[in-house]
């Protein structure tokens, strides 16, 4: 991880971790970012809590991230055995820092294709807030994240819309498609 | 402020509550005190806009920060002869005016960092969290 990271004491607190985020649109967002651009989202794999995907040799590929009682690792071929890192977010960070740092390999996956081990060199997480999602996102990741009970809205009562909007259980996702508009904005002068 | 009197997020608010100046002597007297004019609202192109919220605050933000909400963008890209003769000014019923001025602090915001890599986090008391997301769904920001 970039050395001026913040260690998040909640997951939901974390700019690079981006919910339930389908490989599809892991792949379409960072394919428009330079090589090393990674995220963390949740796994489809029954036995693994959460995937890393990342730009690696003009492809994305995605690592496992597996969470086990004793051992912590990022796909990798050895995973390190840390009872040091009980906090969830530590114990990412701390594998993204060993990718970083090339101390350990990592499994990668493309679809379709077996497992293969590579090093690589994660160099930034491709984060929300840098895509500057709407207001309307801010607000409801802030009413969500929380601690405190809602206040009732001063103004007239909320229209069906807007219910509609903090109901939504996909609400750790910002607006996809102005997000691609906003990485194309900011990198097209790089890919082209 | 830069050259022009805009606050540097891009715009400036100005208020109607006391603010311990003496009052001008057509107040004094009884007269109507006449608006003072500023420069930059006039006109269907004009760089400034003004926003004043339903406890009579007025926010004036430069053209290109309001363009960034599409209900704003959608009301000035076609000036009407009345929006103009109104020196460019829209009245929101419904916003208390530190709404309002959330809501021009963050459009600055995204105006200032749509083309930088880093952006440092926009804070939102969540106490106001449910006004603002009424604000910023009317406004499509």
């Amino acid at each position: 991880m970039p050395s001026n990271k913040v260690i998040c004491s909640d997951l939901y607190d974390c700019d690079w971790y981006w919910g339930d985020l389908d490989w599809k649109w892991a792949e379409r967002l960072l394919l428009l970012c330079p090589i090393g651009y990674f995220l963390i989202r949740d796994s489809r794999s029954e036995t693994h809590l959460f995937t890393v995907s990342y730009h690696f040799q003009d492809r994305v590929y995605h690592s496992r991230l597996s969470l086990e009682d004793s051992r912590r690792n990022l796909g990798s071929r050895q995973p390190y055995v840390s009872r040091d890192y009980w906090n969830l977010v530590e114990i990412i960070e701390r594998s993204l820092e060993q990718s970083l740092t090339g101390q350990q390999e990592m499994l990668h996956y493309r679809r379709g294709h077996e497992a293969e081990a590579a090093r690589v060199n994660l160099t930034r997480p491709l984060t929300k807030r840098e895509l500057l999602p709407s207001l309307q996102y801010l607000c409801r990741f802030t009413l969500k994240t929380s601690q405190q009970k809602p206040p009732t809205p001063k103004t007239a009562p909320l229209p069906p819309t807007i219910l509609k909007y903090l109901s939504d259980s996909k609400w750790i996702i910002p607006d996809l498609k102005k997000c691609e508009e906003q990485l194309k904005l900011r990198f097209c002068v790089i890919n082209n | 402020m830069d050259k022009n009197g805009s606050a540097a997020g891009g715009f400036q608010a100005a208020s109607n509550k006391d603010d311990g100046l003496e009052e001008p002597d057509s107040q004094k007297t009884g007269a109507k005190p006449q608006p003072v004019p500023i420069s930059g609202l006039e006109g269907p192109r004009s760089k400034y806009v003004k926003l004043v919220s339903n406890d009579d605050h007025e926010f004036i933000i430069k053209r290109e920060v309001a363009m960034t909400s599409k209900s704003l963008r959608e009301l000035f890209a076609n000036p009407t002869v009345d929006l103009a003769a109104a020196n460019n000014t829209v009245y929101f019923s419904d916003f208390q005016s530190h709404i309002l001025q959330k809501v021009c602090h963050y459009l600055a915001y995204k105006t200032k960092y749509r083309h930088s890599r880093v952006a440092p986090p926009f804070d939102i008391p969540p106490d106001i969290a449910m006004d603002l997301l009424a604000a910023a769904n009317e406004l499509e920001c």
